[in-house]
């Protein structure tokens, strides 16, 4: 049960980086950061828990 | 290139294997050109940064508010400095080469935009500002690299397969991940455990990271290889009838239109939808023009459509605008890749985000490569001799 849920995460934080990714260009610069930072969450996501596991 | 095997009582699925062999094939075959993929597109996400450092592209000394001389005057000035040579296009292009003209020329005879030239011309005093060759730049030859294998056209669709290949590698790769997840966390990386299992790890964990960016990345390219292709479909059934029917009409002196350039720009935006601008216009008797029209090109402004492009047909003897074609839905698909490949649309953050997308698929494509290598090596048997 646990797995499938991380695998859903994984597919979700990959397509909400594809919307980010492409709401970037598609739409007008006024919600340009708030795209960036869909585009960018994978890797916020991977550098966090990177840390955790570190600790 | 995973190798690790899903859990549960009946080993793995046919399914799973397919997948898992689909994922270390279509990777290790793509491995060499999409490391050079990875290297060349880093440096090509700063393309412009590195062209304005080198100083490789002519920009005007003059201030922007600066009167203008007509284009005309332009090209007549690169045609008395090349008297070989014809026009095939001129272009302005105020956000990346403010100030300037690019006066495209071909020998006197050429259609084709093949063995083309690209002149420089200071738009304040209409003088040549320098003809830097596109393709022999730092940045000009790493792009050819990348887009083309040095193989002109044809490398697009060297470049298509390669995309294919890492499209599956990535489908498959979420197959082979499912599995792995039930065994082991996301973001663990299991250390002091031996370097193979590690490198797995790590292998799982960045790849699910960059499974997003990758995605886009790897369909843009897939597209991105058939740029030509498209737009010589789009030469066949949009220009095609135009061209049949100048075929008919007088044709006129490519190198000296009775229309002149500035009349041309000037008859071209008069016919643009508002908001656009004409960038581009290809001179009559070329691959991308009849024998008796222009072909202006339009960008848009603001938004999308700084990234699409509109076509007018002008009517190099009469001023008329024949025919304003529509840009197919496969061409404007193409446009849009463009950006979405090279990250280059959303300033320093987004190129940066794009470097480190880049270097994480080239890390897991060289860790890929190495397990792949490494299982390989400890299945071989050892020679005689030498001790287990």
């Amino acid at each position: 049960m646990r797995a499938r849920k991380t695998l859903w995460r994984v597919l979700a934080m990959a397509l909400l980086s594809v919307a980010g990714i492409i709401g970037m260009l598609l739409v007008d610069s006024g919600w340009d950061g708030a795209f960036l930072a869909l585009a960018a969450l994978p890797l916020a996501v991977g550098g966090w828990r990177y840390g955790v596991e570190r600790h | 290139m995973n190798t690790a095997t899903p859990a549960g009582n009946s080993g793995p699925g046919r399914w799973f294997r397919f997948n898992l062999w689909l994922h270390r094939w279509t990777s290790l075959i793509a491995t060499i050109p999409f490391l050079i993929l990875c290297l060349t597109g880093t440096v090509l996400i700063f393309h412009e940064e590195i062209d304005e450092a080198l100083g490789t592209v002519p920009v005007s000394q003059h201030a922007a508010e600066t009167p203008q001389r007509p284009a005309s005057e332009s090209i007549a000035n690169v045609l008395a400095a090349y008297p070989g040579e014809r026009v095939l296009s001129t272009g302005l292009d105020p956000e990346h080469h403010p100030g300037v003209m690019l006066v495209v020329t071909g020998p006197r005879g050429a259609r084709s935009f093949e063995d083309a030239k690209v002149r420089f011309t200071d738009l304040v005093t209409a003088q040549p500002a320098g003809d830097p060759d596109p393709g022999m730049t730092f940045t000009g030859l790493l792009l050819e690299l990348h887009a083309e294998w040095f193989l002109g056209p044809a490398g697009e669709l060297v470049g298509a397969l390669i995309a294919l290949l890492v499209l599956l590698s990535l489908l498959s790769g979420i197959v082979v991940y499912a599995p792995y997840v039930r065994r082991i966390a996301f973001g663990v990386l299991r250390r002091g455990k031996g370097a193979r299992l590690l490198q797995l790890d790590l292998h799982h964990f960045i790849g699910a990271l960059v499974l997003g960016w990758a995605l886009v990345v790897t369909v843009t390219g897939f597209l991105l290889g058939f740029n030509s292709v498209a737009i010589g479909i789009w030469q066949m059934t949009e220009l095609g009838p135009l061209r049949a029917e100048a075929e008919r009409m007088e044709p006129v002196d490519a190198r000296h239109p009775p229309v002149g350039v500035d009349r041309a720009y000037a008859i071209a935006q008069a016919a643009a939808p508002q908001g656009w601008t004409v960038s581009t216009m290809i001179y009559p008797l070329t691959e991308f023009s009849t024998p008796r029209h222009y072909t202006a090109l339009l960008v848009g402004s603001e938004g999308v459509d700084e990234r699409l492009f509109r076509v007018v047909i002008v009517d190099a003897k009469t001023g008329e605008v024949p025919i304003v074609p529509r840009v197919p839905g496969y061409i404007k698909l193409i446009s849009l890749s463009q950006p979405l490949h090279f990250g280059d649309y959303g300033g320093l953050a987004l190129k940066l985000l794009w470097t480190a997308c880049t270097w994480l698929t080239l890390f897991i494509t060289a860790n890929g490569a190495w397990l792949w290598w490494d299982r390989r090596r400890k299945r071989l048997p050892l020679p005689d001799g030498v001790p287990a």
